[in-house]
Order: structure tokens, then sequence, then C-alpha cells
């Protein structure tokens, strides 16, 4: 989709970029990072040419950047930047309409498009349609900011830290929900950031730069478990089997749980306990409410005694979450083993920490070894 | 926010009002003259009525001013392309020196150069008034934030769109500022050119001075105090049109 | 030869053009006396073809220079040469003025035309183009900056530019001239003393209290925005009927016309810049060194005088600095209503019809506001500094 072949671009007498070249496939979000003054934005603008190479070709969809006009190429991609740029003249829907308007598109059809993408990215249109920049918090500029990338339906997005200017944890839920509207609209994403844990979280792939260079480009998982160099290994981190475990889905490691519900008697408790230390106790709906151990059980008449009742969210995860998270809960609990269950509290199973120990196992990285 | 605009026009207009009716009724003037200067006879300005006078101090303001706009807005707005960056200094350096030297002395230099009469007036008024234009176009063109011109370049506008649809409109109230001084210093500076031989109000303020008859130069003077404050509230009013940020 | 440092300064290459195109209009305007239209002279008459030919070739190696000059020292040298062509304009002026025929007339005089101001302004462009490539080298951007002033002021003293029309006119009216001259720095520095003073008051005021703060603006902006010369006129009125009404008042010199208004209009006139300066120089101040000196102990008065006042300084001279420039031109204006000062010969010009007595009024009023300016500018520079080396004293 987007490739780039052997750039090099010089300001006074220095190569800022050299000889860079990468490749992103269709769908795809690649993740520039690297220190500050690597070279990641003016690599960026050499795709939309704001910055023209001084060698090397650019291609997308096969065709050379230098052969499109470079207004008509930026319109048919989406760009997104920290400082966000929205124009305090105009209001929120203005600001969407720009790039639909320079592509002449009828009027009706704009309206419905604003009005799409505000809901796209969780704004009310009625709400925010007629603000004026000024009237809008960081977070929510940077959302008007994709909203107005995203405008046209561009296949290509180009972001330089598009959410670099908010609160960390105004920063997650916009890269949460991002993430959410990339499931669902499968762009080709060149994203910039500095954030080593937004790259991890985000990408399908990290390309790592340094003084104008690539030093790597590979998955995630690829880069914390066999970073290629000293270099990346100490961009990475002492962290990085922390961060690797926050790219890895639990989904994969849940295991049954044995569980009973509140109503069920005594006998039947007893049944479920015999093969295990413990049991999961339900209410009547299947939500978890606690735990009985097989110990005291003996010494008890009833279920409600012997029930040790939990907070959700201390001592469960979510279907969705990572094995960081995980890891957290059991090391703030102190649970080896602890529940999982889906967004609205239904049990669905457990996760231990063995499965922990053994994907660190595993991944005793390549470079320490070698 | 709306509503203190909308007060504003409305005191603007009700002053406005009352500056035509009392222009227009030279009655009025005659007999308020009469009364505060009783010893002097001939209250009214004789060679030129009030109204005509106020004439030719507008076709004045105007022609100049409307130079002035017309080719110092663009004047400014050309200096700022990239292509003309190695002027901007010079053109600064320029019109801060301009604007050092007093307008009286502008309009002094125009008639060794141009000699007397409206035109040499017009002349002086033009240049000396473009020079707050091009320094407030060239400083409302620069304050707009790098980024907000990236991000327009970046959304694929050509550099006429991000010209008419995001610099001009968002430096449009720096611009009307640099208008509203150069008004207001022309207005100004065209009394003194009655003695050019410009005409306008200047000249019954001349011939007051001349014949030391207070009540002349009280029709004069009035008048262009007047015409002075309606217009610097005017273009206020414009200049608030033109803030995003409140 | 590398490309990328070859960079043709277009700013000085559109002064060098200029300065070739403006050999060619007159340079001079003879005239017998004071009032006669005069004759125009270009520069080959004048001045001889050869000298003409040698600016001509110094206008062309500036060009190669400004095309070509990559290094400090080339533009050292494009900087001199356009001192060397100011040179030779001001040599050329005083040969004008020796050879004019004064045994006939002895009024008759040389007054610049086109070709010399053209000539002046693209030198002035070369200039400026070749200090700003020399950034940090000031000795020799001073050089070159004053080498031309200093040169025309040789000539001035030694007599060289006597037929000269606006010395001539000077010589005429010596007396006249120095006792304007004092009237007009005095008004000037008169108005501005007390409307400075007056105008700080106001600003102060105006910080502190926020009922007075609308009245003190609405104030002191519509008396910025009324006309110079209706302001003179409207004080004259009420000053003629109270003047009449109290003898004495006109004894003491207070009378409709004169230096009374004139005063009064120039010190109001002083006020907005100041009142404007002092308040936002004021309202500037981070909260927190206030806190600070008060958290020490100061007293109020000691926290104004040891804090809001150095921290507001700069800003309040800067408004002072406003005000004393426009002040410069007011108070030529002043002169129509009587009150003297170096706007006398720019009106008695202007009504005789006499180009060089306007001349003399006029470019030492302009010397003097630049003068003043840059006075100014350099005194705010300098408080400046101090007060931030204060600050970064605080700091340690």
């Amino acid at each position: 989709m987007i490739s780039l072949n052997k750039i090099t671009k010089v300001y006074n007498d220095k190569a800022v970029v050299n000889n860079f070249s990468l490749e992103v496939d269709r769908g795809e979000m690649c993740v520039l990072i690297g220190p500050s003054g690597c070279g990641k934005t003016t690599t960026l603008r050499m795709i939309n040419r704001m910055i023209e190479p001084t060698s090397g070709e650019i291609f997308i969809d096969s065709r050379d950047v230098k052969k499109i006009k470079p207004d008509l190429l930026r319109r048919s991609i989406g760009y997104a930047i920290q400082m966000v740029g929205l124009f305090p003249h105009m209001t929120v829907a203005a600001n969407i309409a720009v790039v639909p308007q320079l592509l002449r598109w009828e009027k009706k059809k704009i309206k419905n498009r604003i009005d799409e993408l505000l809901i796209l990215v969780g704004l009310s249109p009625a709400e925010y349609s007629s603000k004026y920049p000024y009237q809008l918090s960081g977070g929510e500029a940077q959302r008007i900011g994709v909203a107005r990338a995203l405008a046209a339906n561009p296949p290509i997005l180009l972001m330089d830290e598009p959410f670099g200017a908010v609160d960390p944890l105004t920063r997650t839920k916009l890269q949460t929900q991002f993430l959410n509207i990339q499931k669902e609209l499968h762009k080709t994403i060149i994203l910039i950031t500095h954030d080593l844990d937004e790259a991890i979280r985000m990408a399908d792939r990290i390309a790592i730069m340094k003084d104008g260079e690539l030093v790597q480009y590979d998955t995630p998982e690829n880069i914390l478990s066999r970073p290629y160099n000293q270099f990346v290994y100490k961009f990475v981190g002492t962290d990085r089997a922390l961060k690797r475990l926050s790219r890895i889905n639990i989904s994969k490691f849940i295991k049954s749980a044995p569980s009973v519900d509140e109503d069920f008697s005594m006998d039947k408790v007893n049944q479920a306990c015999e093969k295990c230390r413990w049991v999961w106790v339900t209410d009547s709906k299947h939500r978890l409410i606690g735990w009985i151990d097989r110990k005291i059980l003996s010494q008890t008449t009833s279920i409600k005694e012997a029930l040790v009742p939990v907070s959700l969210d201390e001592i469960a995860v979510t279907e969705g979450a990572s094995l960081k998270e995980v890891l957290s809960i059991m090391l703030s609990s102190g649970l080896r083993t602890i529940p999982v269950t889906d967004k609205k509290g239904f049990l669905i199973g457990e996760i231990d920490m063995s499965i922990i120990e053994r994907i660190s196992a595993e991944s005793i990285n390549h470079y320490e070894k070698s | 926010m709306k509503n203190p605009k909308l007060k504003n026009w409305l005191i603007l207009i009700i002053l406005f009002a009352f500056f035509i009716v009392i222009i227009s009724n030279i009655d009025w003037w005659q007999r308020a003259l009469h009364f505060l200067f009783r010893d002097i006879e001939n209250v009214i300005y004789p060679r030129v009525p009030l109204i005509a006078m106020l004439g030719e101090h507008l076709k004045l303001v105007i022609i100049s001013s409307g130079l002035t706009i017309i080719t110092g807005v663009p004047l400014g707005i050309w200096v700022t392309r990239s292509s003309m960056r190695d002027f901007l200094d010079i053109i600064n350096n320029l019109v801060s020196i301009g604007q050092t030297i007093p307008p009286v002395a502008v309009l002094a230099l125009a008639v060794p150069v141009f000699g007397f009469g409206l035109i040499p007036v017009v002349l002086a008024l033009f240049l000396y008034g473009l020079l707050p234009v091009v320094r407030n176009t060239i400083a409302g063109i620069q304050s707009i934030p790098e980024f907000v011109l990236d991000s327009a370049y970046g959304l694929g506008m050509s550099k006429m769109q991000a010209l008419f649809k995001i610099e001009i409109p968002l430096s449009a109230r720096l611009i009307m500022t640099g208008i509203r001084i150069s008004v207001i210093i022309n207005i100004g500076t065209a009394m003194i050119g009655a003695i050019i031989g410009a005409g306008g109000l200047g000249s019954a303020v001349i011939a007051g001075l001349v014949q030391d008859n207070v009540a002349y130069i009280m029709e004069g003077v009035v008048p262009a105090a007047f015409l002075a404050i309606l217009t610097d509230r005017f273009f206020s009013n414009i200049e608030s049109i033109f803030v995003y940020n409140q | 030869m590398n490309l990328k440092s070859f960079s043709p300064d277009k700013i000085a290459i559109s002064g060098c053009v200029l300065g070739l195109i403006s050999l060619f209009p007159g340079w001079f305007i003879l005239k017998p006396h004071r009032l006669s239209a005069g004759m125009s002279v270009n520069l080959p008459d004048s001045a001889g073809l050869a000298l003409t030919i040698l600016v001509g070739f110094l206008w062309m190696s500036c060009f190669v220079l400004s095309f070509a000059g990559k290094n400090d020292l080339q533009h050292a040298i494009l900087g001199i040469t356009a001192d060397v062509i100011l040179i030779f304009v001001f040599i050329f002026l005083s040969m004008a003025s020796n050879n004019l025929d004064v045994k006939t007339h002895v009024s008759a005089r040389v007054s610049p035309g086109a070709g010399f101001w053209l000539t002046m302004l693209s030198a002035y462009i070369v200039i400026f183009a070749a200090e700003k490539k020399l950034e940090d080298r000031l000795i020799i951007k001073n050089i070159i900056t004053w080498t031309a002033p200093a040169v025309f002021l040789f000539f001035l003293f030694t007599r060289n530019l006597r037929n000269f029309s606006v010395v001539v006119e000077f010589a005429v009216q010596r007396q006249r001239f120095i006792q304007e001259f004092l009237h007009h720095i005095i008004l000037v520095a008169v108005s501005v003393f007390f409307g400075s003073i007056i105008g700080i008051l106001l600003g102060i005021l105006a910080k502190r209290s926020k009922k007075a703060r609308n009245p003190v603006f609405f104030i002191t902006d519509i008396s910025q925005t009324i006309p110079s010369l209706a302001l003179f006129g409207l004080l004259i009125a009420p000053l003629s009927v109270i003047s009449f009404k109290y003898p004495f008042l006109r004894e003491i010199g207070i009378r409709g016309i004169g230096n009374a208004p004139a005063l009064i209009a120039l010190i109001i006139y002083c006020l907005l810049p100041v009142v404007r300066n002092t308040y936002s120089g004021l309202a500037h101040i981070d909260k927190s060194v206030i806190d600070a000196g008060k958290g020490m102990g100061m007293s109020k008065m000691q926290v104004f005088l040891k804090i809001e006042v150095p921290l507001s300084a700069p800003l309040v001279l800067e408004g002072i600095r406003i005000s004393s420039v426009q002040g410069v031109g007011l108070t030529a204006v002043a002169a129509l209503i009587g009150a003297g000062g170096l706007g006398w010969f720019i009106f008695q010009g202007l009504g005789q019809a006499a180009p060089d007595m306007i001349l003399l009024g006029t470019i030492p009023i302009i010397i003097l506001a630049l003068f003043t300016d840059g006075v100014m500018r350099m005194i705010i520079k300098f408080t400046a500094n101090k007060v931030k080396k204060q600050k970064d004293h605080n700091r340690l």
C-alpha cells in the first residue's frame, strides 16, 4: 500500500533521513518511534509531500507520489497532528467539512458525513457541530482532529502524535477508542509517537528509527522479545517483559473454572469442591459474587456462611484484558488464580499465574541469549 | 457574547444619527455658536458650507484610505509569502522607521516633491497610511500558529485556498486594527491638508486661526472630532467580528 | 562549485538594480533663489561622465558581490562599497553646491532631486542586506552604519554643503532656527514629563481600582482618537473664554492660542500609551513574585517600590517612548495654534510656498523623532537587561 524506497532528506548538508525504506500493508497500522530528532516527522511529511525528499521514491498503491499533484494527493490522505490545528474561525462542523468541501461534495452528503464522524469519535452531533475550537477540551479537540482527518474517507491516515497533547488518562481513552475505530475502518495508518507503551498497544508493526535510519521494523512482540541491537534493547527498556505481557490477550489462556450457584445445596457444593481447593460462587444470573474455600466448607452449614464475597474490580479481569493486567491484579490481590468475567460480570473462566510464568520463560529473549 | 456586540452597534448607530442631525442643521450651529461666543459677529465660516467641508474631508480620507487598503493589505500579504521571505525584514524595517516619522512631516515633505493641491495630500496620506496597514497585515499573518497552516496544507488546501480560507480570515482582526489606525491618522492629518489646499474641515480651522475667530475653529474641530470617534468605533466593532477565541 | 552555498542575495540585488537605474533621473535642482522653480541637472552634467561611470562601476561590483558573496569578508566589502557610493553622493552634492554660480545670486541654492534620493535609498537597501548577512559582527556593522553619516557631517561642518538648499535656508534664519528648535524640545520634554507622571498615576489607579479602570481607558482612548488639530482647536475656545474672564491668566501666558492649549493637548495625547503600558506592566507581574515579597515581610510600599516598579519599568518606559516620539510630531502641529517650535518653519514654508523652509522644519523633526526613538530604545534595553539580571539573580 505505502512503500518508501531508499528515501533520503538532506538539510544543510546533514542527512535527517537517510536511505530509509519501509513497506506498510493495506489495513495495517505502522507506528514510527524513536528519540526526538530521529527524523520520524520528516519521514511522515514526505509521504504527503509536505516535504520533498532529496532522493528516493515513495509509492502509494504502486503510484509514484511525485506524479500526483500535492494538493490532490493530500486530499486523499488523512492527516492529524499533535497540535491538532483546528481552524479557530470555523465551527467543529466546518472544520470536519474542509476536505469534503475541497472535493466538492454535495451539501447534504457533507452534513450526513459530519454527523456520522462525530458519532464515530463519540461526540454528540447536536451538541458539538456548532461549537468553536476554543470551546473544546484538549481530548475533544484531538477527537475532532481525527474526525477531520477521516472526513473524506481516505484509505490512508498519517498521524503525528495524535494523542500527544492530552493527559495520560484521556490519552488511554482516545487510544482505545481509536483502536475500535480502526477495527471497523481498516485504514492504512502511519502513526508517530514517542510513547513506547502507545506504540506497543496500537501497532501492527513498529518501526524504530535512530538518526534518520530504520533500526528495526517488526511486530511489537518481536521488537520486545528479539531486539535487533543494543539501541533497541535499551530503547525498549528493562521492563520489556512486562510490556510484552501487555501485548498478549488472555483469551487463549482462559481455563474453565469450577463454579457453583449460590442456591445450590451443600451436597452439590461439596461435590464440586472435591477436586479443587476452592470454587467460584455466582448468583442466579451467573454473575460472580465470591468464592468458597474447601477447608472452610467443612466447618460451615450453608453456602452463605462459607462465601467470601469479592469486588470484581479487585480480583477479576475482563475477557479483553492483557496478561499484564492479569499479573497486576494477581500481585495486588495476592491470588495465583483469578477469575475472568465478561463486561457484565458473568463468570467465563479463570486464569493462572503459571501461564504468565510459562510465557515469560518462553520469551527470555533472544538478545540476552546471544 | 452576541449581546455586547449588538449594543456596540446600536450605540454607533445612535451616535451616527445624532451626528447627521447636527451636521445638517446649520441653524442650530449658528444659534449654539452665537450663544457661546457672543462677541463674535460672524459665527459660520462663510466660504464653504459645513456639509461641503465634511464632504471634502470624507472624499480625501476615503480616496487615500481606499488606496491604502487596496495596496497595503496585498503588499503585506505578498511579503509574507515564502518566496518573498528575504524582503520581509527590510519591509518591516522601513515600516518601523516610517512610523517614527511624524505624519505632519510626511505631509510637509509632499509639497517640495509634489507641489500644492489635492493630489499631494492624497499621496501623503496614502503613503503614511500604508505603514500601519502593512505592519498589521504582516503581524496578523505571522500571528497564525504554524501548526494551523500545517494542517491546512496537510488536508490538501492549495496555497491560494489556504490564503483565502485560513490566513486572511485569521489575520482579519489585526488587519482591521491596522486599517482603523490608518484611517484615524488620515482623518487627523487631512485637517492639516487644508493648508496645502486640499479643503476639508481643516479650512474652517485655519481660517479661524488666521482671523482669530474661535467660532470658525469650533465649526471645523467639533465635526472632525466626532467623525474620528465614529470611525474609530465603527472599525472597532468590525474588528470584534473577527475575534475567534472568546 | 558547491551549489548549496550559492545563494544570491535578492534584497542586495534589487538595491543594486535600483541604484543603477537611479543614475539616470535628475540628481540636483539648481535654483537662483528660494521661490524659483529651478533647473534639473542630471549626474553626468553635474559631476562629469567619468565619476558617473565610476559610480556605475561601484554598483556593478555591489551587484557581483551580492550575487556571489559567500563569506563575511565579501559581505563586509559589499557594505563598504555601498558606503563608498554614499560618500560619492555627498561629494557630488558638495561639488554641485560649490559649482553653483553664487556670485550672481546671494541665496542661490541646490536641492537634491529624484536620482539623489533614490541612490540614497538603494545604498540603504544594500547596507541593510549586507549587515543582515554579517549577523553578530558588531564592529564592522557599526563602521558600515556610521561611516556615511560621519562623512555627511564632515562635509556639512567644513562648509562644503554651504549651497545645499536647506543649509542656505538655515544660514538665512539661523537665530530663529535655534530658538524654535529649543522651543520644540522644551515643549516635548515638558509635555512628556507631565504626561508621563499623570499617565503612570492613572495607570496605577486603573490597576488598583476596578471602578476607575473603564472610565480611565475610555477617556484616554477617545482623546487619542481625536485629530491633533481638533484637540488643539477644542482647547482654544474654553481657554480663551477663561482667560478673558480672568485677565491675570493672560498675563502669565494662558490664552486661547499659544503654549497653554498646546501643552494641555500634548499632555493629553501623552496619556494613552503611558496609561496602557503602566497598566499592563503591573498586570503582567507574576502574582507569585508579589506573594513571595509579602511572604518575606515587605510592606505594601516596599512591595510596590522593590517589586512592582522595577518589574513594570521596561513596559512603562516603552509607553513613554511611544509618547515622546508621537509628541515630537504633534508638537509640530502645535505651531499652527501659535505655540512655535519647528512646525513654525513648516507652516511658514507652506504659507510662502517655500519648499526649502518646509525642509528646514521637517528634516530636524524627523531626525529628532528618530533620535528620541533610538535613545528611548537604548534606555529600555538597558532597564530590561537590568530587570532580567535581577530576576536571574533572585533565582539563584
